[in-house]
């Protein structure tokens, strides 16, 4: 097996103009490309709305307990409780929009290898000079382009909304050094992640659902994550940002590589019928 | 001294087993996904390894002789299991024994360089570093420790790469050859490293510890040596070589899928130029000969060249000599021709006014170009047919492989089919072409194999019929004489004779000698022939007859 080195970027083009003409043509696929980041982003800004119009309760400061469990000592900073409720639902909104590049890719990539090993036309892909590591690292990219564009552009409205509608000190709560890191670094390497191990998967199953529901499972340490803010057990700073982009190319670099390892030509052809 | 010392440790435990790797994988063509997983093993082990040994510890009390079996035992069970279940599991690539060493130098690789960052992280103050975390502290007590026990550290280190490297084969071997006892050989030796190591330094000092680190290291990796071998490469290379000469050359191909022989020792050539038909009943290997051929699939033994690749070299490049009509059309359906010869040809390397001048060309004479942007699935069989072969064809390969091309096609679209076949056979392709549709092998082929597994024959349609059939030649009278089967039996050269209402068959030797002298000999007795005619048994009789003597009685 030849390794990404020798991968034709050529061929890697023409893969991923494939898959474009591909999407296109298929309504559904488009739809559901569409529809998931309206959703989100509707979501997320419908979140941010209804936090913006708190307005601040007489005598109730940001440092009370209750925020304080929930925001840690930032709850310190907050002149008062609106002010912490805002941080914390827009949090969540972030939180939200992150989830695309968790959900879309894998969604995408699992659907996009079944379908051509339904319909055999992966078969005549395999007999072209196309090294496997180009068929995957083509996959990838593009099922993480599909998941991460609109991320970037719901974050992009998202930030519009919240600076039109907060106040400068909770827009800068919420436009940090940490979240922009998370944006534009961990969503995209969550997404190569999650998109990785839909094509390992897809590459063994012979549904579109089984490899669909078996690659979502990868979002669930996002969820805990989600789950983990939301509940005030951790914060994310700079720091934690990094160490997670860190470790996530670490861990993309490996499901890339088990991603093309999993993918063998034999058990595609021999055991799909 | 000191810098030596410390420029050596340094690379023997970070960038030793990283550089060895690189150097490797550029001589022998690995990929990094099976270094991967041996890192990969690594760290599963580990997951296992330090909760277990954190829960463990402090359970075994402090009687050292209680408490280091015990612990030693953990790093042979859970590093050769984390080995087993990668190479069962995942790497199913890894089959050579070079293969086996690229994830042992990944497993051995990965241990020493988090054991030289961690000691330097340590070192640094960097990390407080907790008793549990044992690799760190023993690698800051060796950082710290004088030369002499930092030179036994890296020969440590060495031994440890190498017992790695020497557990993965035995691993692979287990896993590959089915045999557990290599898997225990694998966790004993380990084990031995680990504690007669340890004994023999804690009773005679580092030098006496390091020198049995190297010894039990090496043990390994002479029972690889001393067993006897039975890879696949080994059989690979008692082979003989094709003849790359040839347009497709295999022998002894031999492909199996568990208990099921698809392919069982074809050995063939096929000249640069030719067209041979491969016939075979369903289930014969036709489609799994063609898939092996294009490089699809791995022989599980013998060789084989197409185009001047060796099969199982190769095959990126191997594949991008060949054109390939696969069983079903295979394109993208809701796509245009235009777009799917477009996809096609550029990742075959053809591009600009080259590829655009092949698609128009192609498409036209497959009578296609008015319809070149209309989506294929709205095309007959027979147009996507068509169109598949112009996507085999737009990178002009010299071998072509056309699999059961005019299966499902009506009469009219096999005859068009049959027709464009023929051209392509002008034009100097090397073609293979798998069919049950025996009358197009008998006009198209030059030779034709018969496949069931094993190739039955080979020959030109002509030769088969002599073979099954012997020389036949039949024989008309106005008038025949009475003792027409005795004269005919008696007359040299005639093998067999008898009497076929209304004609008489006689099966001949020679034919250029003897049906002149049958003809004499009967005009001579009084005959008064009508007609003699050469016998013609279909191709469809020859296969039949050669598949029925192949089948259980």
């Amino acid at each position: 097996m030849k390794d990404v080195s020798s991968a034709s970027w050529a061929r890697v083009r023409t893969l991923l103009f494939k898959e474009w003409c591909e999407m296109r043509k298929n309504k559904t696929l488009i739809g559901s490309a569409i529809a998931m980041p309206l959703v989100m982003a509707g979501s997320a800004i419908a979140l941010l709305l209804m936090a913006a119009a708190t307005k601040p309760k007489p005598g109730a400061g940001g440092d009370s307990s209750e925020w304080k469990m929930l925001l840690g000592d930032r709850a310190e900073l907050f002149s008062d409780g609106a002010q912490a409720m805002q941080v914390y639902m827009g949090e969540m909104g972030l939180m939200l929009i992150l989830l695309l590049p968790a959900i879309v890719p894998p969604l995408l990539a699992a659907t996009t290898i079944v379908r051509e090993k339904q319909n055999r036309s992966i078969e005549a892909l395999l007999i072209t000079p196309v090294t496997t590591w180009e068929l995957v690292l083509s996959k990838l990219m593009f099922c993480t382009a599909v998941g991460v564009i609109p991320t970037y552009l719901s974050v992009l409205a998202y930030y519009i909304v919240a600076g039109l509608k907060l106040s400068a000190f909770v827009f800068g709560m919420l436009a940090t050094p940490a979240w922009l890191i998370v944006v534009v670094l961990l969503g995209p390497l969550l997404g190569v992640c999650a998109g990785g191990f839909a094509i390992a998967i897809s590459a063994r199953v012979k549904e579109v659902q089984n490899a669909q529901q078996l690659a979502m499972m990868v979002c669930m340490p996002l969820l805990g994550i989600m789950a983990l803010q939301s509940t005030g057990l951790a914060t994310l700073t700079t720091g934690g940002a990094l160490v997670g982009a860190a470790l996530l190319v670490l861990v993309d670099a490996l499901v890339l590589a088990m991603s093309v390892s999993l993918f063998e030509r034999e058990t595609i052809l021999t055991r799909w019928k | 001294m000191k810098i030596a010392v410390g420029v050596l440790q340094a690379f023997a435990m970070v960038g030793g087993p990283l550089a060895l790797a690189m150097l490797l994988r550029k001589k022998w063509r690995v990929s990094w996904s099976l270094f991967g997983f041996g890192a990969l093993a690594f760290f599963l082990s580990k997951v296992v390894q330090l909760p277990l040994g954190s829960w463990l510890g402090p359970k075994l009390g402090t009687n050292m002789w209680v408490r280091l079996p015990i612990i030693f035992l953990l790093a042979p069970l859970c590093e050769e299991g984390a080995r087993w279940i990668c190479f069962r599991y995942f790497a199913k690539r890894a089959k050579s024994w070079r293969e086996g060493l690229f994830v042992g130098l990944g497993h051995g690789g990965f241990e020493s360089m988090i054991l030289g960052v961690l000691g330097a992280v340590a070192l640094a103050g960097a990390m407080t570093v907790p008793e549990s975390a044992a690799e760190a502290t023993y690698a800051k007590a060796l950082l710290e420790a004088p030369p002499l026990l930092r030179l036994m550290a890296v020969l440590e280190r060495v031994a440890a790469v190498m017992l790695h490297l020497g557990a993965s084969l035995l691993v692979l071997r287990a896993v590959r050859d089915k045999r557990p006892i290599f898997l225990l050989a694998a966790m004993g030796l380990h084990y031995l490293f680990n504690g007669a190591g340890v004994t023999v330094g804690l009773k005679f000092g580092p030098i006496a510890a390091t020198a049995v680190f190297l010894v039990v290291a090496a043990l390994p990796l002479a029972i690889i040596l001393l067993s006897k071998p039975a890879s696949d490469e080994a059989s690979d290379q008692q082979a003989p070589a094709p003849d790359i000469e040839m347009g497709i050359s295999c022998r002894d191909l031999t492909r199996q899928f568990g208990d099921r022989m698809a392919l069982n020792k074809v050995s063939l050539d096929i000249a640069k130029g030719e067209l041979f038909a491969l016939l075979g009943p369903n289930g014969a290997g036709k489609t799994t000969m063609v898939r092996t051929l294009c490089g699809l699939i791995p022989p599980t033994s013998g060789r084989a060249s197409v185009a001047g690749y060796e099969v199982g070299v190769d095959d990126d490049s191997l594949r991008g000599a060949v054109g390939a009509l696969t069983e079903v059309p295979a394109l993208y359906e809701q796509l245009s021709p235009m777009t799917n010869l477009q996809i096609f040809g550029q990742l075959e390397g053809v591009y600009g006014e080259t590829l655009t001048g092949r698609i128009e060309k192609l498409l036209r004479g497959f009578e296609l170009w008015e319809r070149r942007d209309d989506p294929v699935g709205s095309f007959s069989k027979g147009m996507r047919q068509k169109v598949s072969i112009a996507r085999a064809l737009l990178h002009e390969p010299p071998v072509l492989f056309l699999d059961e091309p005019t299966s499902g096609l009506d009469p009219s679209a096999a005859h068009d089919l049959s027709k464009l076949i023929q051209e392509l056979k002008t034009q100097g392709h090397t073609i293979l072409l798998t069919t049950h549709r025996l009358e197009e092998a008998e006009s198209l082929a030059e030779r034709v194999g018969i496949l069931k597994g094993e190739l039955l024959a080979v020959d030109t349609v002509e030769g088969l019929r002599t073979r099954v059939y012997g020389q036949r030649v039949r024989v008309r009278f106005v008038e025949a004489p009475d003792n027409l089967l005795e004269l005919v039996n008696a007359t040299e050269g005639v093998a067999e004779a008898s009497w076929d209402d209304p004609e008489l068959v006689a099966d001949v030797e020679r034919p250029d000698e003897s049906i002149p002298e049958l003809v004499r000999t009967l005009v001579e007795a009084g005959a008064a022939i009508r007609s003699v005619d050469d016998s013609k048994e279909s191709l469809e009789d020859v296969y039949l007859e050669l598949i029925r003597e192949e089948e259980p009685a």
